[in-house]
């Protein structure tokens, strides 16, 4: 006989009930085990652009930067990155006439990565931009 | 007298009411992962390129997965790739995903050159819709 731990919810029978939904917990099944979260600041120098075009509306200039964190696991793990100000999960993609914005999150064995891309009139003076993370201790195996 | 399990993260009471302070508590449901898997080294010869695979439930679960493409960068759904600079190239291509009441379905595409990836899927316990 298999040794399990189940908590059934109110009014289920942790013998008998078999839908994991009626089950607060099961030995049965994995869960996302958490490992860390945290929030990175990426300063962007605007004055560092790769690429300009002037149109009828002015000129635009192209801006990318990428900030490695390091996870502290030796696999890829599970992770989700969170914008700030408007709150949303990455990757993030809006834009108008005046400006586009791409901000996405990818890991590797060794770090996360929050990668910017912009487009917009700025090619002077820095920003700090916020993102919050999360990690868990789930191998991907890939 | 209903009883609880509860297991207090360290130096948190395990009679706090902030179910944050816990590393365990019967009275509120764990997010149980159905099924996960991967499939691996999945070429991507169209554009778009859908990979399909049966989820086996009867309903729509929640879901999620990882696509790792060929710069060894792994990404969320909804990426495109990591080389990729959004408004100047376009990379190996995108992932996205999508469900229905049967499958899970992994969708690429492919702007250029036919590549391979990797995906890794989780399925979740409650219907999404």
């Amino acid at each position: 006989m298999t040794n399990k731990i189940i908590i059934a919810k109110p009014g289920f029978n942790v013998l008998t009930e078999t839908d994991p939904n009626n089950l607060i917990y099961s030995s049965d099944y994995d869960t996302l085990k958490y490992h860390l979260a945290d929030l990175v600041t990426v300063t962007v120098d605007w004055s560092q652009y790769y690429h300009s075009e002037t149109g009828g509306l002015g000129t635009f200039y192209y801006h990318r930067k990428v900030q490695a964190v390091s996870h502290g696991l030796s696999y890829s793990p599970h992770f989700v990155g969170y914008t700030t100000g408007i709150i949303a999960q990455m990757p993030l993609f809006f834009g108008d006439a005046g400006f586009s914005v791409s901000d996405r999150i990818y890991a590797d064995a060794t770090n996360i990565y929050f990668v910017l891309d912009r487009i917009n009139k700025s090619n002077s003076g820095t920003s700090d931009i916020d993102f919050r993370y999360r990690i868990f201790r789930n191998r991907l195996g890939i | 007298m209903a009883f609880e399990i509860r297991v207090a993260k360290s130096g948190e009471n395990a009679n706090s009411t902030d179910p944050n302070d816990f590393i365990f508590h019967s009275a509120y449901n764990t997010f149980k992962i159905l099924a996960e898997g991967t499939l691996l080294t999945q070429t991507v010869n169209a554009n778009p390129k859908t990979f399909t695979l049966a989820h086996g439930l009867e309903f729509v679960p929640t879901f999620y997965g990882f696509a790792k493409f060929p710069d060894g960068y792994i990404a969320p759904p909804n990426s495109m790739d990591f080389t990729n600079q959004a408004f100047v190239s376009d990379g190996y291509g995108t992932f996205s995903m999508e469900a229905d009441d049967t499958n899970l379905y992994f969708i690429f595409t492919r702007p250029g050159s036919n590549y391979n990836v990797d995906i890794k899927y989780y399925v979740f316990e409650a219907p999404s819709v």
